[in-house]
């Protein structure tokens, strides 16, 4: 699950806007709704205003008309994670990600309509933009990234654009997300079989995925929560259980490589609510087939967290199984179940991160060590944050990727 | 034979050496102090002295830097500016051949490939509200956003343009296509004070962003907006790409390989705004030219307050020294004492021409705007500047005054005796100067007509310009003792014999005012030749009562509805397309040259009557309607030297089988930077170009048959035509409005130049009013005498006055020829080989006077005002007390 | 001894005083004078230094203005005269003589003696000649004035000012910058040349060698001027 990377995407446009921002610590949530709200504009300027479509329990998913874009609702992503090997063995690590951020709550261009859904009625917004004809016209924005992490090196590049049909759109026929050159292209409308090529100047790869198990839906079906007064929610599937094999093309030389492969599909319209810094999220894969969504969205400051401070924090996890059977294990019902502590810090130009984790999880006999493949995983881009692949050891042994932000 | 040994000081001796070093060294330093201390408490009591070095230096300082920091300004805008929010494009990828547009697919294959750094760009003119026309540029606001971010990543340049804060900036609305635009600051508020704007019958909300990001006067939009504004559907002005000069190649095969060739577009590479910095050279030479001459007149004054300060301080001096000051400590005071009030000029001479800076700044904008097309960023200044100029100062003060400062303490009390010799010494370098002048004004006449480089002529220009005032001490010698004879003996008699006395302290401010006036006369010469010539010439290129530009998808129809209008008694089209013209290979000509052109047509009566042709080949007009004939533009063949007859390749008549084509006329296009090539209806329909016209022009019956309408007919007649056939007031222009404008325009154009030459005018009267006032304080002695010998104070009053005049007028009358040749210099040499417009040159006498009549009045004025004052104290005490 | 009164003098002052303010002292330097200058005499004027002979001459000359009293020229009353006057005055009926030469520099010898009489628009009269024979000047009429030595400078200056017979010649110490030799000369020049064309002469002198051959001599001190015959 890829949680709460609505706060990544909000600070890339807060960093794309601020130009000039080289800045690489992360500003805290509220000046950067509110900048989120200037990018919007004069139709809304309140994080709490409701003109997106709010994300309430009971949605029944549809596909593949909910692979594509949700375009009335605030944030979207398509969130690819593989743990690689190559021929000789050498570990790697590749994500990909897409997501899509609307500027106003009212698209004209929406090939989404979702308020047929009496549940879901979207509020009037107060925009008084006429119908544009242009084929350029759009509310949507679309924001890239890809990274290709070793044990000694961790290249990452970005791209953004509006959302155009001809370079950079979500659609089907067949199912394919593409922003200029990186593009995830299906063989039909359905997810997989699909072929994903990321080209770059340093890097490149291009992936073949496939997966025979069945969607899961975290939360609620699909509703996950992200607090515990149930105020910030999202749409949330995943699919843990993908094959990849491939070719990865670093500075030219080029390698066969396979591995295993992690998609996180969200969407919502709110924010962190205003206590919330961050979050630091795992997808493991244990070796007992199974896998493990888990992640803490913290309530403190990093610099707090830097002393170890006891972390008031909301915890969420699920196990997940090839068979598309799972069970949720958060912190309304369990709250202690869940022990997250960082073992060891690492300096990176982004900032100190906790490297490496030990995860407790008592109820299901789980208790791991995380170390990362390469401490220095921080992302130099826009938003500033800490991605890479993990190794796992203790009561179970695995690979899997973390996310760290908020530092 | 005493074979001693050098002996070796003792230490005790040493130290005693030492100490009396130190101790000299600080007897130096405290003299010097002392010094200062009484100079200080002198200018205390007379504070006039020191305000009016200050002045000089503050004049010179402010006019050095006003129109330094224009010109850097400008030249740093050319290579920073930017397009558009992103910073300036290494390639071009533009229509193909003769198309005005590129198909949006080619951005789409672009992006698709993964070349991300490019920028998919609209642009066009639009007609406001008033017949006013916008220049509307769209792009890709994300996308440009996003260039700019990592381009200023990536860039290691210090001046890299600072970037919008778009926060205030309703992205979300500009990217759907929202009817909003921006603008720059300064135009929204002459423009859109209310924030909207009517443009196409469209009422638009208007932001407006800093005067920093070069929009100069363009408007800009998203490409959602603009392509509809501007009825561009689908097609692209062009696309901006950004990439690493050594990529450049491997760009280029790239986009070979993704198919898109010349048939898509046209790849250029773009210079980094160099051309444009060539192109303004001579504008900026111009200024800098100006500023230099004031600089240098300012420094008199300065020179001019430095000598007067001293003079008075004469006694004061001496008895320093008799007090036992040395010389060198007084020296040494002197130069601190210099140092400290070109310290202080020039850091007001600094903030004033920052000031002044700021002020041109909207003048020479709109001259670069208009005759260039160059886009200003407002001033940023820099401190370097204001240390170069105190060093400037500095050294020249140093180099002027210090003659002053040596005299001065090497000779206590200089005077009469010496007097007559220094004459002399006078009278030989006026000799000398003029032999000068006469060496450089005849190398410059031998070289002139063979210079057919801009630069070189640039070069004799300067030597002309050094000449002139070199000419006038020794004219003003001979025209004053020509005077002499016709003299009556006594007052008259003494009146001219102390002119020519006062030629030499005078010469210096009087050379000043010379060149002043001879660049201020031969700029309003160029000027008004320039207005004559265009207003000539606009009416013979002008025949039609209207002229009609509707946009491209109405041409059509409108055309074909004059056709059948019974008003109508000629209608007239021209065709247009960009192309390029290719050079043969020749002697001066080792590697073909590509230009790129604008190629026009016309249907035949207009061509045949309103080409103003400059030369033809008197075969011209047989062939020029069935053979590969062109014409081309007079600054097109100037640039290139062209001649009749020479044989030119056009790529737009590929597909009449054969590009090459004769040159059989060239015509004059005043007023015009770009290059022009005009070939016949036929041909142009051969070569298979696009078949419509770009705009079309119509004559109008008036109420008896054969004659034409008249003026208020025609107003009459525009508003009807414009309901009819749906134009706007901005699509639809009147001969005279054009004329109007053209020549509104071409004046805002040189505004710039006038007003500069006048405030160096100003600064050369003030060097002369410097000059006579410290003359007359050294003129007691002279007065007194005169008094002490029956001439009364009002006689006195007058000769004085008189004196004074006689040099002013032969001053003015020498500027006459010399402001003549300079003249036609600039006309017939300098703009002639820069911009290739032949201007005929007519001497304005209305000019002439004004200029005569501002350098008699400052003059006046100059002479009055110490004078008055000088003869209304007791004179007599002066020839008592006062060696002088 | 008071003087006895002869009938129109050249120059008559009656009870005329003069002081000025030098910094914090005042001083008087004429104190309810009388005096009087006839046709042709030739009168020494001296004292202490600082004690206002040159004020005295300013005066008569109309370069200063007296505190009380009156001066009279040729019997003109001199208190109304305004610049205009004082010009004609300078013009036809005075000659000066300063310690500093004082010619015209840009011209040269000949049009700095002819310089005062094309002020009244006379012409070169033979008189002028006899002036430039007597006082050695023929050599020299076309030389520039700045290219004669002292001795003959102040001779340029005596026959300058007695070019158009002045009836008074001021003279403010004319052998200060000369040597003895030539002084002693120009004196008997002046002396002899101002005899012939009947001009007085009030001459300040510090020299008792030039007082002498002075007819009169005033001598000033303190404000009081004591009157000798010589």
């Amino acid at each position: 699950m890829k949680t709460f990377n609505l706060n990544s995407i909000m600070w890339a446009v807060v960093g794309l806007m601020l130009l000039g921002g080289c800045d690489k610590t992360p500003s805290p949530p509220n000046t950067q709704s509110k900048s989120m709200a200037n990018v919007v504009g004069k139709t809304s300027t309140n994080q709490d205003d409701l003109a997106f479509a709010p994300v309430v329990p009971g949605y029944k998913f549809k596909f593949p008309r909910d692979h594509l874009a949700h375009n009335h609702f605030r944030q979207e992503w398509w969130y690819l994670t593989a743990n690689l090997t190559t021929e000789t063995g050498e570990q790697l690590g590749a994500q990909w990600t897409q997501f899509r951020v609307a500027l106003n709550p009212t698209d004209l261009q929406a090939t989404f309509p979702h308020t047929t859904d009496p549940q879901t009625a979207t509020p009037q917004a107060t925009d008084a933009t006429p119908k544009s004809e242009s084929t350029w016209a759009t509310q949507q924005l679309y924001l890239a990234h890809s990274a290709l992490t070793s044990s000694q090196t961790h290249l990452a590049h970005e791209k953004w654009s509006r959302r155009h049909s001809e370079f950079a759109e979500v659609k089907l026929d067949p199912y394919q997300i593409r922003l200029d050159n990186w593009r995830w292209q299906s063989e039909t409308n359905a997810l997989f079989p699909a072929t994903l090529t990321v080209e770059n100047p340093d890097f490149s790869y291009r992936l073949q995925l496939n997966s025979q198990a069945p969607l899961q839906f975290q939360g609620t079906n699909g509703y996950s929560l992200k607090s515990r007064d149930g105020q910030v929610a999202s749409y949330y599937y995943s699919q843990p259980f993908i094959e990849i094999s491939g070719e990865i093309n670093r500075n030219g030389k080029v390698e066969r490589v396979t591995g295993q492969g992690w998609l996180d599909r969200e969407w919502s319209s709110q924010f962190l609510t205003k206590t919330q810094q961050g979050w630091d999220w795992f997808a493991l894969r244990l070796n007992d087939g199974s896998t493990l969504m888990l992640f803490q969205l913290r309530d403190q400051s990093p610099a707090e967290s830097a002393k170890n401070a006891p972390i008031s924090a909301f915890y969420s996890a699920r196990r997940m199984f090839a068979d598309g059977t799972g069970r949720n294990i958060n912190s309304t019902d369990n709250p202690n179940d869940i022990q997250m502590t960082p073992l060891k810090w690492q300096h990176t130009v982004n900032g100190d991160y906790p490297v490496s984790w030990q995860v407790k999880i008592p109820s299901e006999n789980i208790d791991l060590t995380i170390t990362p493949l390469n401490p220095n995983s921080a992302m130099p881009l826009s938003t500033p944050y800490w991605e890479g692949p993990v190794q796992l050891s203790g009561s179970h042994t695995g690979t899997g990727y973390m996310e760290l932000t908020g530092y | 034979m005493n074979n001693k040994p050098l002996t070796k000081a003792t230490p005790t001796e040493l130290k005693q050496i030492e100490l009396k070093q130190t101790e000299l060294k600080q007897t130096w330093l405290r003299l010097t102090w002392l010094s200062l201390k009484v100079f200080i408490a002198h200018y205390r009591h007379a504070p006039i002295q020191a305000g009016a070095i200050l002045l000089g230096i503050a004049l010179a300082v402010t006019l050095l830097i006003g129109v330094k920091a224009t010109n850097d300004n400008a030249v740093r805008s050319y290579s920073d500016a930017t397009e558009l929010l992103s910073q300036r494009a290494d390639v071009l990828l533009t229509p193909p051949l003769a198309q005005n547009t590129l198909d949006e697919s080619v951005y789409f294959d672009l992006r698709r490939a993964g070349l991300s750094q490019s920028l998919a760009v609209v642009n066009g003119k639009i007609s406001g509200k008033n017949g006013q026309f916008w220049q509307l540029e769209g792009s890709d606001l994300i996308a440009a956003l996003t260039l700019q971010k990592s381009r200023s990543y990536a860039s290691t340049e210090t001046h890299s343009t600072t970037s919008p804060q778009m926060n205030d900036l309703p992205l979300a609305d500009l990217l759907n296509g929202a009817p909003t635009v921006i603008m720059s600051r300064s135009l929204a508020d002459k423009v859109a004070p209310e924030g909207k704007l009517v443009l196409e019958n469209s009422t638009l909300d208007v932001i407006a962003i800093d005067d920093n990001f070069g929009l100069g006067s363009a408007i800009l939009a998203d490409i959602s907006l603009a392509q509809q504004l501007l009825n561009m559907q689908g097609r692209l002005s062009y696309i901006a790409m950004f990439s690493e000069r050594e990529n450049l190649p491997q760009l280029k095969s790239q986009l070979d390989a993704l198919g898109i060739t010349p048939q898509k577009a046209s790849f250029s590479q773009q210079d980094q705004g160099q051309a444009l910095i060539a192109l303004t050279r001579s504008f900026h030479l111009n200024l800098n030219a100006m500023s230099m001459l004031a600089f240098v007149v300012g420094l008199f004054i300065a020179y001019n307050g430095v000598r007067y300060s001293l003079m008075k301080r004469q006694k004061l001096l001496v008895q320093l020294l008799q007090q036992g000051i040395e010389r060198r400590a007084l020296m040494t005071a002197l130069m601190f004492e210099l140092i400290l009030l070109v310290v202080i000029g020039s850091s007001l001479g600094f903030i004033s021409g920052l000031q002044l800076s700021h002020w041109l700044q909207p003048m020479v904008a709109m001259t670069l705007e208009q005759m260039y097309g160059a886009h200003l960023l407002p001033g940023i200044w820099q401190w370097t500047w204001l240390f170069e100029a105190i060093a400037l100062t500095l050294i020249a003060a140093l180099g002027a005054c210090l003659p002053l400062y040596l005299d001065l303490t090497r000779q206590a009390l200089a005077q009469g005796a010496n007097r007559y010799q220094q004459m002399q010494a006078h009278r030989k370098t006026h000799s000398i100067q003029f032999a000068l002048a006469c060496g450089l004004l005849t190398v410059a006449a031998l070289l002139f007509p063979f210079s057919q480089s801009y630069n070189i002529s640039l070069v004799l220009l300067g030597i002309v310009a050094i000449a002139i005032p070199l000419l006038l001490p020794q004219l003003l010698h001979w025209g004053v003792s020509a005077l002499m004879p016709l003299a009556r003996p006594g007052l008259w008699q003494y009146l001219l014999a102390e002119t020519r006395e006062l030629i030499a302290p005078l010469s210096l401010a009087m050379m000043a005012i010379l060149l002043a006036l001879s660049a201020n006369v031969s700029m309003n010469t160029l000027v008004g030749s320039f207005e004559q010539t265009l207003r000539t010439w606009l009416e013979t290129r002008l025949h039609a009562d209207l002229y009609i530009r509707p946009p491209s998808q109405r041409i059509d129809t409108i055309q074909t509805q004059l056709m059948h209008d019974p008003r109508v008694s000629g209608l007239y089209q021209q065709w247009q397309i960009e192309a390029q013209l290719s050079l043969p290979v020749s002697t001066d000509n080792p590697s073909e040259q590509t230009i790129p052109v604008s190629l026009l047509s016309r249907d035949e009566f207009s061509t045949r009557h309103t080409s103003a042709l400059k030369e033809s080949l008197p075969t011209l007009w047989q062939s020029y309607f069935n053979a590969p004939v062109i014409l081309v533009s007079e600054p097109l063949a100037i640039k290139y030297q062209l001649q009749l007859g020479d044989s030119v390749s056009l790529d737009a008549l590929k597909q009449t089988g054969n590009s090459q084509a004769i040159i059989g006329g060239i015509y004059y296009d005043h007023g015009n930077t770009r290059n022009e090539v005009i070939i016949s209806q036929p041909l142009w329909q051969k070569a298979q170009l696009p078949l419509l016209p770009v705009s079309l022009a119509a004559s109008f019956h008036g109420n008896e048959q054969g004659s034409r309408i008249s003026e208020a007919q025609l107003d009459q007649l525009q508003a009807q035509l414009a309901t009819e056939l749906g134009l706007s007031q901005a699509e639809i222009y009147s001969q005279t409005k054009i004329k109007t404008q053209a020549i509104a325009m071409f004046k805002r154009t040189f505004s710039i130049t006038l007003v500069l030459n006048s405030l160096t005018l100003i600064v050369a009267a003030i060097g002369l009013f410097s000059a006579c006032l410290m003359l007359t304080q050294a003129r007691q002695a002279p007065l007194a005498r005169l008094y002490s010998l029956g001439v009364s104070r009002n006689a006195l009053r007058a000769m004085v006055f008189m004196q004074m005049l006689i040099v002013v007028l032969i001053t003015c009358l020498l500027a006459m020829p010399t402001g003549a040749l300079l003249g036609y210099l600039l006309i017939n040499k300098i703009t002639l080989q820069a911009f290739g417009w032949t201007i005929k040159m007519i001497w304005d006498w209305q000019a002439y006077g004004k200029a005569i009549l501002i350098a008699l009045t400052t003059c006046t004025l100059a002479v009055l005002l110490p004078l008055y004052w000088q003869t209304r104290k007791p004179l007599v005490a002066s020839l008592q007390q006062e060696t002088l | 001894m008071a003087d006895v009164a002869k009938p129109n003098p050249v120059a008559k002052l009656n009870q005329v005083s003069k002081g000025f303010r030098d910094g914090e002292q005042y001083h008087q330097v004429l104190q309810a004078v009388n005096l009087q200058i006839h046709r042709g005499e030739t009168v020494a004027l001296t004292g202490p230094s600082g004690s206002g002979k040159s004020t005295l001459l300013n005066l008569i000359a109309g370069f200063e203005t007296p505190d009380s009293g009156e001066i009279l020229l040729e019997q003109a009353s001199t208190s109304t005269w305004q610049d205009k006057e004082w010009s004609r005055f300078r013009r036809d009926s005075l000659g000066v003589v300063f310690q500093q030469f004082n010619l015209l520099t840009p011209l040269n010898v000949k049009d700095n003696i002819a310089f005062s009489l094309s002020l009244t628009a006379q012409p070169w009269s033979p008189w002028c000649d006899y002036l430039v024979e007597k006082l050695g000047l023929l050599p020299l009429l076309h030389r520039p004035v700045e290219a004669l030595s002292g001795g003959q400078q102040q001779r340029v200056a005596i026959a300058r000012a007695l070019a158009h017979k002045p009836t008074l010649l001021l003279a403010d110490e004319p052998t200060g910058n000369l040597d003895d030799v030539s002084g002693k000369q120009v004196m008997a020049l002046l002396c002899e040349l101002a005899r012939e064309s009947q001009t007085s002469i009030l001459m300040v002198t510090h020299s008792e060698e030039c007082a002498a051959f002075m007819q009169k001599r005033w001598h000033l001190s303190q404000g009081a001027v004591a009157i000798y015959e010589q």
